[in-house]
């Protein structure tokens, strides 16, 4: 089997086994809850991370702020979002409490009804039916459509695993607008009733999955390899019904509408080959199966050898069938080696190893398990155990804990850099300390703080003593000192030289409208002189405060360093510990992923033996028959 | 059994369980992307992932509180709004004149960026001050032209964080890009 085809099964098989409800798609954004409208660019910076499926770095990111400064703007959409985070990773305990924390508080009905359907999800996937039913019928009508029609689903889903069929019926009919939810409810509720033995109510509902007209085609654009993939399943379990109730539909016509490149050709080629058998069409029959048996050895494909074989008996040829059972053991035979050599050989914990990239295991990579899953030997008879939601969560678990493994590692490298950065930052704080020291900046700013009340006092007895000269400005001064120097000039003037009385007047005159302008303005003058007073105290009281906070950082910074230095040792041990407890968790995941696919292997070993004893008794029996036939004269 | 009645339940079987199994499991399972009732390793392997994230977050903090105390610390964001009128490419950002970093948006981030994810484009450190603070959008604006617009904003640090925004935002009635400033006090 080539990587390609190994690659495109396994994808599909395990996208098929973990679509009806992904955890990570709660918050997918192709699946928005609502539109992001960020009121924190914090918040915005989360959801970067998280839009880029890097949710790692978006836990840290929500638990680093809400440590620091909680993001208070955007309600509780950081701590639904961390939840929801929480539950992709697994963290049921951690993400129940988050959900829990948000109902018991005061919240908006969408908060209110996100966290009862994201508890209920939670209580669904831990098998606590009851309890999720109840949180699944707390949601009010809050729920944005496409959340409450995956709700409807789980309900559905939930009511089934209690083999309620009527509830479940009666919950399908208020899916009418749910999308591929509701064709999920159909096929669920259809098989279920199938095998409970009400095959006509299945069979109607997985009639409506499995046809689809011209406009459903249309809607369903072929991308949509999810619905399409539903519509294949659907018509092989209604194949498989109408051949077990033949007053059911045409089994041919529903296997016919299995895409023939899909994934699920083989099981309807198979069922094809039966339908037309049954219907005593046995030659019509090979046709499907001598298709199915050109392909590369499938469990399909094995099954119609004998079924080839045994239709070719019962249409009288019986030397063509005998080569047919032969060639069917020898198939076996190489099947039989193939899968005791994988079996014996194959460590398939080194293959688990090797599935996970040497980054191991971005956030991305995480979710999509078919990315970098090796091919096993004798993969193919592994694929529905590797599909199965035990051997996902398994395997989930195995690759998360890589990659936190990996995040421990990280920092393990990076301790002694801290340290470093640790002793760096000392020594520029004492450097700082040091200039600051020298500065003098206390000594500077009691100077002007004295200046300053100097200032006051000064402004105070200018207001006193209503000293408008005190408030002159620079020309203002320079004209009375000149005015005054003329005057004592001419008074100086002794009175025979000359008549001064003109000069004398024209002082008067100028020295009055001075003294006149300066009189008129002093309230200006004098408010403007105590606004520029209280602005210098506006300036002091931050600068105090600003001397405050230094102080505080000067006093406190040694006894950080010496914690943070502290806390980082105690850290270093701890992550040695952590490590080694991930080794030995990576290590138990590792096992048991490795037994299940062996048990697969040797569940199917056991099912090729017993094809293989069927056909070997075909065989011995048809060389009997064919023997006596000759010896009969 | 017939050999006609064993192969057909065989197939019965492959079709009933096996092909089904991958969404609808076999009879005694119901489709769903089930997880096991919690189990020892299972609550184990929870309180092992919940230890890193605390230890992570635990040593982040103090890789921040290092290189970037709060006293000094100047953290920038970029945000998109629309963002019809322009296909953002690059930023470069400048403190006092001087560049302290030049970002080079992936398709991704921007895909991002149009969710209303907000990119931390600089964390550093600044004296508290007075400072000028330039920021220069690249990329394509109306009509896929080459456009380059700067933004400069006279910012006052603190002692405490300071958070910058950047934000380009569509303006419809000129049919152009705007860039605004916001300043965040923590």
């Amino acid at each position: 089997m080539s990587a390609v085809r190994s690659a495109k099964s396994w994808g599909i098989s395990l996208a098929l086994a973990c679509l009806l409800i992904p955890p990570t798609a709660a918050f997918a954004a192709s699946d928005p809850l609502r539109p992001q409208s960020v009121r924190d660019p914090r918040y915005g910076a989360v959801l970067f991370d998280f839009y880029q499926n890097h949710y790692f770095d978006a836990i840290t990111r929500i638990m680093v702020t809400q440590q620091r400064a909680p993001i208070a703007a955007q309600g509780a959409d950081p701590e639904l979002l961390l939840g929801s985070l929480y539950l992709s990773y697994g963290m049921h305990d951690a993400a129940a409490a988050i959900f829990q924390r948000l109902l018991d508080g005061a919240t908006s009905p969408y908060t209110h009804d996100l966290a009862w359907f994201y508890l209920g999800k939670l209580r669904y996937q831990d098998e606590q039916y009851a309890a999720a039913l109840t949180a699944f019928q707390a949601v009010g009508d809050a729920l944005p459509a496409a959340k409450n029609a995956e709700r409807l689903n789980l309900i559905v889903n939930t009511q089934l695993r209690e083999n309620k069929f009527d509830e479940a019926k009666k919950t399908l009919e208020q899916l009418k607008h749910g999308g591929i939810w509701r064709e999920y409810a159909r096929y669920n509720l259809g098989t279920a009733l199938i095998r409970a033995k009400r095959v006509k109510e299945g069979a109607e509902l997985l009639n409506q999955v499995a046809v689809m007209d011209a406009r459903d085609e249309e809607r369903y654009a072929l991308r949509d390899e999810e619905r399409y993939a539903l519509r294949d399943k659907a018509n092989i379990a209604l194949g498989y019904a109408s051949l077990r109730d033949k007053t059911l539909s045409d089994p041919v016509a529903a296997f016919s509408r299995v895409r023939l490149s899909g994934p699920f050709s083989s099981p309807a080629l198979l069922g094809s080959g039966w339908a037309y058998s049954a219907q005593d069409r046995p030659q019509e029959g090979l046709m499907p199966w001598f298709e199915l048996a050109a392909r590369p050895a499938d469990l399909a494909s094995q099954e119609a050898l004998v079924a080839i074989a045994y239709t070719l008996e019962t249409l009288g040829a019986p030397e063509l069938a005998l080569s047919y059972y032969q060639n069917a053991i020898a198939i076996y035979d190489r099947e039989r080696a193939t899968l005791d050599t994988a079996l014996s050989s194959t460590s398939f914990e080194e293959l688990l190893r090797a599935s996970v990239p040497a980054s191991a295991g971005g956030d991305a990579a995480r979710l999509s398990l078919a990315a970098n899953f090796p091919e096993l030997p004798a993969g193919k008879y592994a694929y529905d155990v590797v599909a199965s939601s035990e051997f996902q969560k398994a395997y989930r678990d195995y690759r998360d804990l890589h990659f936190l493994k990996a995040q421990v590692a990280r920092w393990q490298e990076r301790i002694p850099l801290l340290h470093t950065m640790l002793e760096e930052r000392r020594r520029r704080y004492a450097l700082n300390v040091t200039e600051l020291s020298a500065s003098n900046y206390q000594k500077r700013l009691d100077t002007i703080i004295a200046q300053r009340a100097a200032l006051s006092a000064e402004i105070a007895t200018i207001e006193g003593e209503e000293n408008t000269a005190a408030l002159a400005d620079v020309n203002e001064r320079e004209s009375r000192r000149q005015l005054l120097e003329i005057k004592s000039r001419l008074d100086a003037l002794p009175a025979s030289a000359m008549d001064a009385s003109a000069q004398l007047k024209k002082f008067r005159i100028l020295y009055g409208m001075l003294q006149w302008q300066l009189k008129t303005e002093f309230p200006q003058r004098l408010w403007r002189v105590k606004a520029a007073l209280r602005a210098l105290d506006h300036d002091l009281e931050h600068t105090s405060a600003v001397q405050s906070s230094l102080e505080e950082i000067v006093n406190m910074t040694p006894l950080n360093f010496a914690g943070l230095a502290q806390r980082i040792t105690e850290l270093d041990q701890y992550l040695k510990n952590l490590s080694g407890k991930l080794d030995a968790a990576i290590a138990g995941r590792e096992q048991y992923c490795a037994k299940l696919i062996t048990g697969a292997l040797t569940a199917r070993k056991r099912q090729v033996e017993t094809y293989r004893s069927r056909a070997l008794y075909a065989q011995a029996r048809l060389y009997d028959q064919l023997s006596h036939e000759q010896n009969v004269p | 059994m017939s050999p006609r009645h064993f192969v057909f339940y065989i197939a019965l079987f492959a079709a009933l369980g096996l092909p089904l199994a991958a969404a609808v499991s076999a009879d005694d399972k119901l489709p769903e992307n089930t997880a096991p009732k919690t189990s020892a390793p299972d609550e184990e392997i929870q309180a092992l992932k919940a230890e890193v994230l605390k230890i992570n977050r635990e040593l982040f903090m103090i890789e921040e509180d290092i290189l970037y105390p709060e006293s000094t610390q100047f953290t920038v964001f970029v945000s998109l709004d629309i963002g019809d009128f322009f296909a953002l490419d690059s930023v470069q950002l400048r403190v006092d004149d001087k560049i302290v970093t030049n970002y080079l948006y992936t398709q991704r981030e921007l895909a991002a960026l149009k969710e209303g994810g907000v990119h931390r484009l600089y964390l550093g450190n600044l004296k508290s001050g007075r400072h000028e603070f330039t920021a220069y959008f690249i990329g394509k604006g109306p009509h896929g032209r080459d456009y380059k617009r700067g933004v400069t904003k006279v910012i006052d640090k603190e002692l405490t964080p300071l958070f910058v925004e950047l934000k380009i935002v569509d303006d419809s009635g000129q049919q152009q890009p705007d860039f605004e400033v916001a300043v965040w006090d923590q």
